[in-house]
């Protein structure tokens, strides 16, 4: 058994975004809405991002989403760490309406594993990311995530405040262990 | 379906040292080497992969990663790498231009490892690598990385393969695995 699965989403909403296969495929989009990937085949899930394309260097965001509508309330927290050249530096957001997961630069290629933690469970959920942001050929832009309430998601929804991205995701689920 | 499948270099396989052979799981086994060239681990079926590898040496050393195409290795200052590092109480950062990406830092006869992860290396366009490590510097040593590889003067170049080599005369013996995200 692998210990990391393919999974397809069973459908995807927002302008520019399509599937190719289980490949969530978006070109110019400002939101990319995700459904039927959470289930109870697995805990754990990771997202592998690549963006190709953006205005300038901003944060990418994941809201949770369950029979197609986002969880927008103020139910999210996020701590970023930040290595840009010399500085390296932390920021915390609480009470917030989603969860920061990543960053995308001007036309440099920016890369993401986002991984997310019990999502489908009825508990809140915990998420990390962990990027390569594009901005002056590399920088260093993570994050840890928590979300409050103890809903099962089936989806997600991820946006970068109402700018444009391209590029490409996949996710993956952690096969479970079993228990002896 | 696997979300992970294993790229197995093609061969024969190229290095410099004592040994390097694909073990049974597709990944390579390196005794005393300081060059190892991969090639056809980089395909059209994926665009992301994860690199995973380990090495002890018998004194301290750095290895670097180049990007390599069917024919060339790409050496010139087209590695833009971000590191954090992070030793004892202060982490600290740097951006440098380099000719190589930074893949391990092994300090003496103790373990180090990294995964790389590793964004259209392939594709036309340039490549972005996001590493976390583990150095056995001072006993236990952060030091990850994130960078991007733009060849001049067209960056939009897609690679099969790499390089890896030791930044001197140091050898090193361990694993190296690389595999694709499956889409």
């Amino acid at each position: 058994m692998n210990g990391l699965e393919l999974i397809t989403p069973t459908s995807v909403d927002g302008s520019g975004v399509s599937l190719s296969g289980a490949k969530v495929v978006f070109a110019s989009a400002t939101s990319i809405s995700i459904n039927g990937i959470f289930s109870s085949n697995y805990d754990n899930y990771l997202f592998v991002i690549r963006y190709v394309h953006e205005d300038y260097f901003r944060g990418v965001n994941m809201r949770m989403r369950l029979s197609g509508t986002d969880d927008a309330g103020s139910n999210y927290a996020y701590q970023r760490l930040q290595a840009s050249g010399s500085s390296v530096s932390g920021a915390r957001t609480t009470s917030f309406t989603q969860a920061e997961i990543s960053g995308v630069d001007s036309a440099n290629i920016s890369g993401a594993h986002v991984y997310v933690y019990g999502p489908a469970l009825a508990q809140p959920t915990a998420i990390r990311g962990m990027s390569v942001v594009g901005y002056l050929g590399g920088t260093i832009y993570d994050q840890a995530a928590t979300h409050t309430l103890s809903t099962a998601y089936d989806g997600c929804t991820i946006n970068n405040n109402l700018n444009s991205m391209t590029g490409s995701l996949t996710i993956y689920g952690f096969t479970k262990q079993s228990v002896v | 379906m696997s979300g992970l499948v294993t790229m197995t270099p093609g061969t024969p396989l190229d290095y410099s040292g004592k040994s390097a052979v694909i073990n049974a799981n597709g990944g390579v086994d390196f005794e005393d080497i300081t060059v190892l060239r991969l090639d056809d681990v980089f395909t059209p079926n994926f665009d992301n992969y994860r690199i995973v590898i380990n090495a002890t040496s018998t004194a301290g050393v750095n290895v670097a990663m180049r990007m390599a195409g069917s024919e060339n290795v790409d050496a010139g200052t087209h590695y833009t790498e971000q590191s954090l590092n992070v030793d004892g109480s202060s982490p600290t950062g740097a951006r440098n231009t380099k000719t190589s990406f930074s893949l391990l830092n092994v300090h003496s006869k103790q373990m180090a490892g990294c995964e790389a992860h590793v964004y259209g290396p392939r594709l036309l366009q340039p490549t972005a690598i996001r590493t976390v490590k583990v150095s056995d510097y001072n006993d236990a040593y952060i030091t990850d990385t994130a960078g991007t590889h733009a060849p001049v003067p067209d960056p939009n170049v897609g690679y099969d393969g790499f390089v890896i080599n030791t930044l001197s005369a140091t050898t090193i013996t361990g694993n190296i695995i690389v595999m694709g995200y499956a889409e």
